[in-house]
């Protein structure tokens, strides 16, 4: 299966866009860009994304927080997760894995690069589950 | 991605870093207000608002290419969080933080490429746009047969007559060359001056060349002052300073490192992958060693990390296995463990292993260490695997190449060509100039080929004046189009020896694939010898009535 539809969680709207081109133009993956967990939240509610790329820390709803509300979900219990942030410490990196992402992305990203660091930790992921 | 479409990326990210530069201002300024309102003392809602601008700037300001400021926006956000989570510091420390929270500014020199940086080790990402050339000459004739060979080379060139005017012209679009012919007489010694100046008001120093008609100690050292990283003495060799270009570039448009770190500790081997994939390389995780011949296989590493003490055998017996393979000869293993016994390490380092890193080992020292293990292994995958005069692939990799991308073609149902190309009496140039002047054309052309080409093609040199092309998903037309435009820009390239001018020729045999199992090579050279009877510079396409 191949990474088509992912779901983005971020509150800071330069970022968003930088992304966007990022994950659109250059990776030719379908973005559906969420400013705030409560958003994304209520998208998947209608639809299954094949992955989430969350920023941590968000007013009012954090990225774990956020995480921990989609998961309720049963569509989105097995989406894979990637948190996206500048807090990258061994702890910090721990406790983003143990609420269940499966990999981290440290900010500053390089947009040419983003696209091609999302589909390696894809197929990384996909040849763990089925191993 | 293609190339036009790349450009249009590298364009729109242009437009957002502009964006992005007009609002700072405003941003640094809501914090400096933040940080002047703070009272004493400070409330936790104030720290937690200046918390999250801070942390908001460290986030974006790398990514729009402002590396240092996220950097001090950083560390300032860890000094808050431990505030916040902390007690109030005392005045002094409490000052000097203010002072830095006003301090903040936008006016670090935002570079053309896109750029991420980890402690101070910045990677380019140079796109496929035109490659910009400044060119300061006041002999127009040398100046227009410059700018038609550069422009042959798919360089943009703008130039100027005076100095003082290109001042300007870097400081409002830098170029990712200047070259200059100035004046480096003990009457003039304003040129090399001027452009030091230039250099002190850039961040990141501009590549310069420079074109004189000396060639003595003092101006050479005024050169390498000024920036220098060529410096060519009249009557000028074209080619020479188009391969100094060239080789520049080929340093900086690198792909990306790859590492692989063996660790049964998870966590602190993705810290390490973060790290060094913020320093653009890329990097697999592997925690059990059984998985190692695997991912090494699937993955091409240049560096392995290995973790001394593993789950089911020691990490210098793993690098014992990966030595026992030839082709992993070139992949340097460093040892990164907090083993402290030195007689441990030096057992360790004996077998197999090339260094040893101890943990705990900060961000710095992980990314210039591996950086330079990961560059001397390239070195001598380089050394290995391609041609010493033209960094090309040597013959029998080239016809590995024609076969994988046979294999890849008839599997993705697309046309795959292979182009064979050959200068035209290359012995007679040989013969009248001597083979010094004979590397040079062949350089050359390797150049020009790398140039025209996509990324994707392969090009080997096949023999001494004979070069192989191969190119995925790409019909007889296209390769026909291609190797047109190769043949013309390489008749039209001048050479000169001593004041003598000449121009070389190439032919080249053009085969497409229709099918698997077709001996492409030999159709390839049998089109080049019906090209060589056609009369020489000319392509010719297998399968086309004579």
């Amino acid at each position: 299966m191949s990474l088509n539809t992912i779901l983005y969680v971020e509150d800071e709207p330069d970022i968003r866009t930088i992304a966007q081109l990022a994950l659109e133009t250059v990776g030719g993956f379908t973005l559906i860009s969420c400013a705030s967990g409560s958003e994304a939240v209520a998208y998947a509610q209608h639809t299954t994304p094949d992955l989430i790329l969350l920023d941590v820390m968000m007013p009012e709803m954090d990225g774990p927080e956020t995480l921990r509300l989609l998961r309720e979900r049963p569509n989105m219990a097995d989406v894979p997760a990637i948190f996206m942030t500048a807090k990258v410490q061994p702890s910090e990196v721990a406790e983003y894995l143990s609420i269940g992402a499966v990999d981290v992305i440290a900010k500053p990203f390089d947009p040419l690069m983003l696209a091609e660091q999302i589909n390696s930790i894809w197929s990384r992921t996909k040849s763990q589950k089925y191993k | 991605m293609g190339p036009d479409q790349k450009q249009a990326v590298l364009q729109k990210l242009a437009k957002l870093r502009e964006e992005y530069r007009a609002s700072l201002p405003g941003v640094l300024e809501a914090i400096a207000l933040d940080a002047q309102r703070l009272e004493t003392p400070a409330t936790a809602e104030q720290l937690q608002s200046l918390y999250r601008k801070l942390h908001k700037l460290a986030g974006s300001a790398g990514s729009f290419g402002y590396p240092q400021l996220s950097a001090q926006a950083r560390e300032l956000e860890l000094v808050l969080q431990g505030w916040i989570h902390g007690s109030e510091p005392d005045s002094n420390t409490r000052l000097q933080l203010l002072a830095q929270l006003t301090a903040l500014d936008c006016e670090e020199n935002v570079p053309s490429s896109t750029a991420v940086q980890a402690e101070g080790f910045t990677v380019q990402n140079i796109g496929t746009t035109k490659n910009l050339v400044y060119l300061i000459e006041d002999d127009h004739s040398v100046a227009q047969e410059l700018t038609l060979a550069l422009e042959s080379f798919g360089y943009q060139v703008e130039y100027f007559d005076q100095l003082n005017e290109v001042e300007q012209a870097i400081l409002s679009r830098r170029p990712d060359f200047l070259i200059a012919d100035v004046l480096f007489s003990d009457a003039d010694e304003r040129g090399p001056q001027l452009i030091a100046r230039l250099q002190n008001q850039l961040d990141d120093p501009l590549a310069v060349v420079f074109i004189s008609s000396h060639d003595d100690f003092d101006t050479y050292l005024s050169a390498v002052r000024a920036g220098a990283i060529g410096y060519f003495v009249k009557p000028l060799d074209i080619a020479t300073v188009i391969d100094c270009l060239e080789s520049q570039l080929s340093l900086s448009a690198a792909a990306p490192y790859r590492v692989m770190i063996v660790d049964d500790d998870e966590l602190l081997a993705r810290h390490y992958k973060v790290v060094l994939e913020a320093s653009g390389m890329r990097v697999e995780i592997v925690t059990q060693p059984t998985q190692v011949l695997t991912v090494m296989e699937s993955f091409h590493p240049e560096v392995v990390l290995l973790d001394l003490n593993l789950p089911e055998c020691r990490g210098y017996e793993l690098a014992q296995i990966i030595r026992l393979n030839p082709a992993w000869l070139r992949v340097a293993i460093a040892y990164l463990s907090s083993e402290q016994d030195e007689q441990a390490q030096a057992h360790a380092v004996r077998h197999g292993g090339e260094d040893f890193l101890t943990k705990p080992i900060s961000e710095l020292r992980l990314v210039s260490a591996v950086t330079v293990r990961a560059a001397r292994s390239r070195q001598l995958s380089d050394a290995i695997d391609r041609d010493s005069l033209t960094g090309l692939l040597k013959h029998g990799r080239i016809k590995e190449q024609v076969n994988v991308e046979l294999e890849r073609a008839a599997r993705q149902n697309k046309p795959v060509s292979v182009a064979m190309i050959d200068l035209d009496h290359f012995k007679t140039v040989n013969d009248s100039y001597g083979h010094a002047v004979g590397d040079k054309v062949i350089r050359a052309l390797s150049q020009l080929l790398r140039q025209r080409l996509r990324k994707t093609d392969s090009i080997g040199r096949y023999g001494g004046e004979e070069f192989v092309a191969v190119l995925p998903d790409c019909g007889p037309e296209s390769a026909q189009k291609l190797l047109e435009a190769v043949r013309e820009s390489f008749a039209a390239l001048g050479f000169s020896v001593a004041g003598e001018h000449f121009n070389v020729t190439l032919s080249a045999g053009i085969a497409t694939a229709a099918g698997p199992g077709e001996n492409l090579l030999e159709c390839a050279d049998k089109a080049l010898y019906q090209a060589k009877h056609s009369g020489r510079n000319c392509v010719v396409t297998a399968g086309e009535p004579e």
